[in-house]
């Protein structure tokens, strides 16, 4: 016999439980036991699935549902429906017709006719200053137009039918007068929104003739200007 | 036992034949008590409770058993790993010795005897004495060793040789001490 052997033996020898381990009802107990674990499993993890699934479907419900609920504002109380514009309005309208309907009221204060030439093109906000500008289609004549709520710069509306010029003020700083149609020049662009140049009373037609000779001028022959001169 | 037809029993409990599945664990419940038994120290009570759990679990997860596996050792296995779960949880708990019908050591012998054999197996780490046990106690072939504590087969042989030379490092200890028994003198 090897040592192994002999090793094998001494321990089955050391490692005897007797004939009476396992007992004999160790078998009959396991078999209870399986028996009740299947129901107790079968029963839970039927209840788990459920559950699972209904946590998945809420889950999924409350993932499209609250990006719309977000959405969704409180109700409000009826607010009165307003009888009157609540602020002042200038607009421009067809055949260069300019109209202005204060803060509270239905009906313009102001109506009436810008100067030629005709058919305004756009009517630009001039940011910060509450202002609004029309341009005529050649981009030759600028029109101040009160803004609104006659905030953020001088009081424009004068500009319109009386004597009395406003002041229009740029981005730069820069200030120039302007005056109503009734004068029938506000201003005339020479370069970029700080440099205007007023022309109150006079035509632009008359200041265009002078300055297209001024121009002739500058840059004809010196002999031929002397001859023309004398 | 199972024997010939052990595949179709394990067919027909992966099929959720639990009469199969009684027989493939009815013959595997012996062998499985007294290795719990052995791993546990000789405590054979908490081995039954370890035994009585083990069967359920193996049915839970019969899916996993191939149907050309030996059903035995990897039932062993899972006793193996219930067993280490039993320990686990009682880590705080007093070790008590078995209760077992042993004599003491023989003089000449080349291995222990009895409760210093017992002493010995249970000091050895747990990697060996499971490998010790299922191989020389419960006669299980090293291929199938390997197979119930998922190891290859040269990794179940240098466990067994490791724990066999802890073992005999103690039977020469203990061969001193016997040896000083029999003589009345004191060798140490």
């Amino acid at each position: 016999m090897c040592a192994q052997d002999r090793f094998r033996d001494a321990l089955k020898r050391a490692y005897d439980f007797g004939p009476d381990f396992p007992r004999r009802g160790l078998m009959a107990d396991i078999s209870a036991a399986l028996r009740t674990r299947s129901r107790e499993e079968t029963q839970p993890r039927w209840f788990v699935g459920a559950l699972a699934v209904a946590l998945g479907v809420a889950t999924i419900v409350a993932l499209i549902a609250i990006p719309r609920i977000g959405h969704v504002s409180p109700p409000r109380p009826a607010a009165p429906v307003p009888a009157t514009s609540e602020a002042g309005v200038a607009v421009i309208l067809a055949n260069n017709h300019v109209a202005y309907i204060p803060p509270g009221a239905t009906k313009p204060t102001w109506d009436t006719t810008v100067a030629p030439p005709a058919n305004l093109i756009a009517s630009q906000s001039h940011a910060g200053l509450g202002h609004r500008i029309a341009v005529s289609p050649d981009r030759s004549l600028i029109y101040a137009i009160a803004a609104r709520d006659f905030v953020g710069g001088d009081r424009l509306a004068d500009c319109f039918g009386t004597d009395h010029p406003g002041r229009l003020t740029a981005e730069s700083g820069r200030q120039w007068p302007v005056r109503g149609p009734d004068d029938r020049a506000l201003g005339r662009r020479l370069g970029g929104w700080g440099d205007w140049e007023a022309h109150r009373g006079r035509p632009l037609e008359s200041r265009d003739r002078r300055d297209q000779q001024l121009d002739r001028a500058r840059h004809e022959p010196l002999g031929r200007a002397r001859s023309r001169l004398r | 036992m199972a024997g010939q037809h052990e595949p179709e029993l394990i067919r027909r409990a992966k099929a959720g034949d639990t009469l199969a599945y009684e027989d493939l664990r009815r013959p595997a419940l012996a062998p499985a008590a007294r290795l719990a038994a052995v791993l546990i120290g000789g405590n054979t009570a908490e081995a039954e409770d370890a035994v009585q759990e083990a069967p359920v679990r193996a049915w839970r997860r019969i899916g996993n058993l191939r149907e050309d596996a030996l059903f035995e050792p990897w039932f062993l296995g899972i006793v193996v790993r219930q067993v280490r779960t039993l320990q686990a949880e009682r880590w705080w708990g007093v070790v008590r010795l078995p209760e077992i019908i042993g004599g003491r050591s023989h003089p000449g012998d080349q291995w222990l005897e009895g409760e210093d054999l017992r002493r010995a197996v249970a000091r050895l780490p747990r990697g060996e004495r499971e490998a010790i046990v299922m191989h020389f106690y419960l006669d299980l072939r090293l291929r199938d060793v390997g197979h119930a504590l998922g190891l290859s087969v040269p990794a179940v042989k240098s466990r067994i040789n490791r724990g066999l030379k802890r073992l005999r490092a103690d039977v020469s200890a203990f061969e001193v001490l016997a040896c000083a028994r029999k003589t009345g003198s004191v060798m140490l």
